[in-house]
């Protein structure tokens, strides 16, 4: 089910309704009601997968109890050595499989032998990626003593697929979301009010933004030899718009339908084409799967308190694994190494950690030293997006090499259809969201404040795309 | 709650009176911007008697030049044929044309979408924004429930075409950055030469049209004569004749020119094709010659 479906239109009231009117007698029915309207949601898609949702379930809940029954430092090992190998195994099924396979027998043939490629036609189920890292955060959590285990399955299977944040992230860790399912939820009028604004505000940025953005970016992409190195440069700030609207966008609506059953999930995007280097833009950036690499894996590998060659052979496996989640594709690869490569000079003259606090922040414009900081940054989070759009590394050689071949008239401008509405429409969305840089999102209050929300809605209507809708980027991950 | 259910019920209201107004708004500038599409202009004349009016989709609108008909046989008309029009597109139209107008002969363009009853999926879309009107609105009722949600929802139908009828096109109506049809009288040139060599291949089954029966009716009993015609095709493979089966006054040109230099693509001709073939057309049906079905 889409967020931006009539489908869940009626089905986010309906929950609703349900969760405070009819099973709010019992913190069990509500988890229960949860639990049910989370495997609906994702049944919705694909029931058969739902067995996958189920089995992933049964053994986290399993091993975390197996691992509180022991204090044996081997056992737990082993059971969390199984939890991996189950969670990751499945991982690895549905979605590296073929890509394995494929660049083995590339490699095969390479070197003079013959092998007979057996990749299957499998369907990657939708979530998996994120469901899998957060079902892994609790029994992580679990083996380093940081987390009980629960002994409530309807609880835990809630957490596993609540279905908020079930398809598309915020990846939640155990630790800050698990609880929430076992302590009294009573409405909160205040945060429903801000989750209400908040879905709202998602809403604008994927229709009005992304969806716009898209087709632009689609094109230009899909056509790039044809096209100036002017039209290939907005194809890729399209791009940087399109991935960052949608996907945000989604994050948004995910935390503010969280909001409405009185869940506080964390914050995924903190504006992060407002970052000053690389370093800040990774703590702006998808933060929940950044902040799991570093927690699960950057800091377990030695982090950054080993020697200068560790740490950036560190910061390499990080980026690299991180960009290798997000597909089965070499662009993703190299994507994440030309982050690695931005990021470790930064690493390296420790000025990794300069820029935590918001940009401007006691003043309203930023200053020409900030400004060029900006421009900086995202013209290396463009020069990535290059890779990570498009479909090959030759594609992008292709359009990057295009970019720089010097011709700059804009012909896809003279497209009547395109020629006016979509520069000025990113720019609104980047003063609203500078001028909203400290605070969560840019409607966030508990006032009802209907005339900007009654705005909002009136540009969603108008300049929003409903009949070329584009699916959310990241249910592809 | 109480006081979370009133704030719904208020961005609820806001939701509905905003989609109600800007229904309103993109309407009025529909009635009385400037032209964006020829729908428009059809829906704008009023108390025309003309010689003859030509209806169809771009293979009649590339076609047909209404100046050097009227330049060489001094009759007025009109083309007023769609791009993407099917046969109940070209009801509609003629229905919209003769609610305010009149003429003495209408020509219409049939070709392999002779077999077409449902509305065609681009050629509807001009048709949208008048669907509140019932007399358009019934011709396309029976075709899928979505009409209703057009007819009734407000700005639905806006919303379900915002690439075509949205926003840009209102905001340029309003402009006044709209087409002139009054210079070419409805003639659009395609433009390109067609490069690919290979046939034009269609079937169609040998079935009468409800859409062009209804034309036939409409027009008999207001002594409007009906000519059907299919424009030029390059390399024309399929069985056009079948069309004479159903309609008495059917004239087939698909054959009549060969040049693939008059062509932009196999089933639309550029300026020099629609030259030649006007006065193919004259010589048909101006110059009081016998013509051969």
């Amino acid at each position: 089910m889409l967020f931006n479906s009539i489908d869940f239109a009626l089905f986010l009231p309906i929950v609703f309704i349900l969760y405070w009117f009819v099973f709010n007698k019992k913190l069990k029915y509500q988890n229960i009601l949860i639990l049910v309207a989370s495997y609906v949601f994702y049944g919705w898609w694909d029931w058969r997968f739902l067995s996958l949702l189920l089995f992933s379930s049964i053994v986290d809940y399993s091993i975390g109890l197996q691992m509180d029954k022991t204090s044996n430092l081997k056992s737990r090992k082993l059971l969390l050595f199984l939890s991996l190998l189950v969670n990751l195994g499945l991982l690895g099924f549905f979605k590296y499989y073929n890509f394995f396979i494929d660049n083995f027998t590339t490699a095969f043939t390479f070197f003079g032998g013959t092998i007979q490629p057996n990749s299957l036609s499998i369907i990657l189920p939708v979530g998996i990626s994120f469901y899998t890292f957060q079902t892994l955060s609790y029994t992580i959590d679990i083996y380093r003593q940081k987390l009980e285990p629960t002994r409530d399955f309807i609880g835990f299977a809630a957490f596993v697929a609540f279905f908020p944040q079930l398809v598309a992230g915020p990846i939640e860790r155990a630790t800050n979301l698990l609880p929430q399912f076992f302590k009294k939820r009573e409405f909160n009028k205040d945060e429903a009010i801000i989750g209400v604004k908040q879905i709202i505000w998602g809403l604008f940025k994927k229709i009005v933004i992304a969806d716009n953005c898209a087709q632009f970016a689609n094109e230009i992409f899909a056509n790039h030899t044809s096209f100036s190195s002017a039209t290939l440069i907005l194809g890729v700030i399209y791009f940087s718009f399109q991935i960052y609207c949608d996907f945000s966008g989604y994050s948004d609506i995910a935390i503010g339908t969280a909001r409405l059953f009185n869940f506080k999930l964390m914050v995924n995007f903190r504006y992060p084409y407002f970052s000053r280097d690389i370093a800040e833009f990774w703590r702006r950036w998808h933060i929940s799967l950044t902040t799991w690499f570093r927690d699960y894996v950057y800091i377990p590998i030695g982090g950054s308190r080993v020697t200068r060659t560790k740490q950036i052979r560190n910061v390499f496996i990080v980026f690299i694994v991180s960009g290798f989640w997000h597909g089965a594709n070499w662009t993703f690869i190299v994507w994440g190494a030309i982050n690695a490569l931005f990021f470790i000079p930064l690493l390296l003259s420790n000025k990794n950690r300069v820029n935590t606090d918001t940009i401007a922040a006691n003043s309203v414009f930023p200053t020409f030293r900030e400004i060029t900081s900006l421009f900086l940054t995202y013209c290396i989070a463009l020069f990535g997006w290059v890779f990570f759009r498009a479909n090959s590394i030759k594609t992008a050689f292709e359009y990057i090499e295009g970019i720089f071949k010097g011709d700059f008239s804009i012909e896809m401008l003279r497209l009547e259809r395109f020629s006016f509405e979509l520069l000025p429409l990113i720019l609104i969305l980047l003063g609203i969201e500078w001028f909203s840089r400290n605070s969560e999102f840019p409607l966030c209050s508990a006032k009802p404040s209907y005339i900007k929300v009654g705005v909002v809605i009136i540009m969603i209507l108008v300049f929003g795309s409903f009949s070329i809708a584009q699916d959310f980027i990241y249910f592809q991950f | 709650m109480r006081k979370f259910i009133k704030y719904i019920i208020v961005l609820a209201s806001i939701l509905v009176g905003s989609m109600y107004l800007l229904d309103s708004l993109y309407s009025w500038v529909y009635q009385n911007g400037a032209y964006r599409n020829k729908v428009m202009w059809i829906h704008d004349l009023k108390n025309e008697n003309l010689d003859y009016i030509v209806f169809g989709s771009s293979r009649a609108n590339n076609y047909v030049i209404p100046n050097i008909i009227h330049e060489k046989t001094g009759k007025r008309g009109l083309n007023l044929a769609i791009q993407a029009s099917g046969p109940l597109e070209i009801k509609v139209a003629i229905k919209e044309y003769l609610k305010h107008n009149y003429t003495e002969r209408i020509f219409i363009q049939v070709d392999h979408s002779y077999n077409t009853e449902k509305p065609d999926k681009t050629g509807q879309l001009s048709w949208i924004p008048y669907m509140v009107d019932d007399e358009v609105y019934e011709n396309f009722k029976p075709y899928g429930k979505e009409y209703q949600l057009f007819k009734y929802l407000p700005f639905y139908r806006y919303l379900m075409f915002d690439s075509r009828l949205g926003y840009r096109n209102v905001l340029l109506s309003s402009l006044n950055k709209g087409l002139d049809y009054s210079e070419s009288k409805g003639y659009t040139e395609s433009t390109g030469t067609l490069k690919k060599d290979e046939p034009y291949k269609f079937s169609l089954v040998d079935t009468p049209n409800s859409h062009f029966l209804e034309i036939n009716k409409i027009c008999n009993a207001i002594n409007i004569e009906v000519i059907y015609f299919t424009s030029p095709i390059y390399r024309p493979e399929g069985n056009f004749e079948i069309i004479s089966n159903h309609l008495p006054k059917y004239y087939n040109f698909s054959n009549v020119i060969n040049d693939k230099k008059l062509f932009s693509d196999p089933s639309h001709v550029n300026k020099k094709g629609a030259k030649l073939f006007t006065e193919v057309f004259i010589d048909s049906f101006f110059n009081n010659k016998s013509t051969k079905e």
